[in-house]
């Protein structure tokens, strides 16, 4: 059942055009600039400090690096980040 | 942002982690409390802090209960915090603002009225006076009449004043009068002869000093000598001038040619004697009524305002108080017959004349030389005989 269900995903997404990120489960990141990092569809914070963040996903982390980090706004799921961003990496498990 | 809107208004305070990786407290609250938390911030490896709304710190405090971590409370912000030390300082406030409405009455109200130039018995009159004015110790300044009315009062009611001034310092009233002196005058005018001031003929005359040059019936020019002040007596032993003011009185009879203009469509305005009050508290650009609401619907009305501006100590204050006072208007308006705008001219040109000539000339007689109507308009042309005194005095040079 759930194999059959991974299947289907990609299928929706390409023929059926629904948004990725909702369907995959995705998260979805907006970057302004060099001075904000909007990250919804998170699964949790795991390390923060001044000058990385790092967060769960679906299928691995992802990894904020750069400098005066403030977390701005933390929401379940959603997590806004202001200072100066220099690099956003995402690792797979 | 949204989440963070209206913390001021809720009040908001500032929490601080200490412990084992301090984040995870916060994602802690989030996940099982459901409790937004903004500016968070990484002050050390295990320090932590964020804002988080007042109403959560309970709920906060049992979540910690069973774990390692350290919470203190700092930085309390908002209104509610705001709200409570002011609570505090209340009598402060409230005594201070109470003495600041104190004193801003208290300097729009009358403490003394100053009477100077006057001698004590008028000052007691002048007291009654302010008195019936309203004006007395301890009454509102914006319910005295203006200082111009008040000086025409004085003036109206005591007929023993002169001139009286007054200003307002203050609260206080100054007033200045200049009393009536009953003296004899000493006139000892240097020596004249009198002449015409105007062409007329002679109808009576009263010479107490001086000589007379002219007779009753005698038609004289302008300038003409009247009477001299050079006496010549022949019955004295050397003839002898003796040099005096002339003084009499020579009435004449005068002519004067006078056009006037009256329209038959006549239109006045009159005051009915109803009218209405109202009161506004006023500032630069905004007026705000205190009492008297409503406007009266009259067909024609007159306004009168009267302001009075507020003062604290001795500075004027940007408010006013304004009266403003809406008199009922009639508006009148009539045809009137020829005759009827022939009378009014005759009387117009009277009062001019009076005014002109002053009140003690005598008008004989009036004809009409020439009478139109033009353009809804009578015009008229008269020849009005006037007898009055004619006398002008001319200064005798010295050595004449």
């Amino acid at each position: 059942m759930k194999k059959w269900l991974q299947r289907l995903q990609p299928l929706l997404v390409n023929k059926l055009s629904l948004p990725a990120d909702l369907v995959l489960e995705l998260p979805r990141i907006t970057v302004v600039g060099q001075l904000h990092v909007y990250i919804e569809n998170h699964h949790g914070l795991k390390t923060y400090t001044n000058t990385e963040l790092t967060l769960a996903s679906t299928d691995g982390i992802i990894q904020i690096t750069g400098k005066e980090f403030v977390i701005k706004m933390m929401l379940p799921e959603e997590i806004l980040l202001e200072g100066t961003i220099e690099d956003i990496t995402f690792r797979t498990n | 942002m949204k989440h963070v809107q209206g913390s001021f208004f809720t009040g908001s305070v500032t929490v601080v982690v200490r412990g084992k990786r301090p984040e995870y407290f916060f994602q802690m609250c989030m996940d099982q409390l459901g409790i937004v938390i903004w500016d968070i911030k990484k002050i050390s490896k295990d320090i932590c802090e964020g804002k988080m709304r007042v109403r959560h710190v309970s709920d906060i405090r049992t979540l910690r209960r069973g774990t390692s971590y350290k919470l203190t409370f700092k930085q309390k912000q908002g209104y509610p915090f705001i709200w409570r030390r002011w609570l505090k300082s209340k009598h402060i406030v409230l005594s201070a603002l109470l003495s600041f409405f104190l004193i801003y009455a208290l300097s729009n109200m009358i403490w003394s009225i100053q009477i100077s130039g006057v001698s004590s018995d008028i000052e007691e009159k002048i007291m009654q006076t302010l008195e019936k004015e309203e004006v007395k110790k301890g009454s509102w300044m914006f319910f005295v009449p203006s200082a111009s009315d008040i000086q025409f009062a004085l003036t109206q009611e005591i007929p023993e004043l002169l001139w009286i001034g007054v200003e307002k310092k203050g609260t206080t009233f100054l007033l200045e009068g200049i009393e009536k002196e009953r003296i004899e005058k000493i006139e000892k005018n240097p020596p004249r002869n009198l002449i015409a001031k105007k062409n007329g003929v002679i109808t009576y005359m009263h010479v107490s000093k001086g000589e007379p040059v002219v007779h009753v019936h005698d038609a004289v020019k302008k300038g003409d000598p009247l009477v001299l002040g050079t006496l010549e007596r022949a019955d004295e032993e050397d003839e002898e001038k003796t040099i005096v003011a002339a003084e009499g009185e020579v009435i004449a009879e005068t002519w004067y040619k006078v056009d006037v203009e009256v329209p038959l469509h006549q239109r006045r305005e009159r005051v009915t004697g109803v009218y209405k009050n109202k009161w506004f508290v006023d500032t630069s650009f905004l007026e705000v009524p205190i009492w008297g609401w409503g406007n009266p619907e009259y067909e024609h009305s007159f306004i009168q305002e009267h302001e009075h501006p507020l003062y604290f100590l001795q500075w004027k204050t940007p408010f006013t108080i304004k009266k403003r006072t809406i008199h009922n208007q009639e508006l009148l308006e009539e045809e009137i017959t020829e005759e009827q705008a022939l009378k009014i001219g005759i009387q117009q040109i009277h009062d001019d004349l009076m005014n002109e000539l002053g009140p003690n000339i005598d008008i004989k007689d009036e004809k009409i030389l020439h009478e139109t109507v033009e353009n809804g308009k009578v015009k008229v042309q008269l020849l009005i005989t006037v007898e009055e005194d004619i006398v002008k005095e001319e200064p005798l040079l010295e050595g004449d």
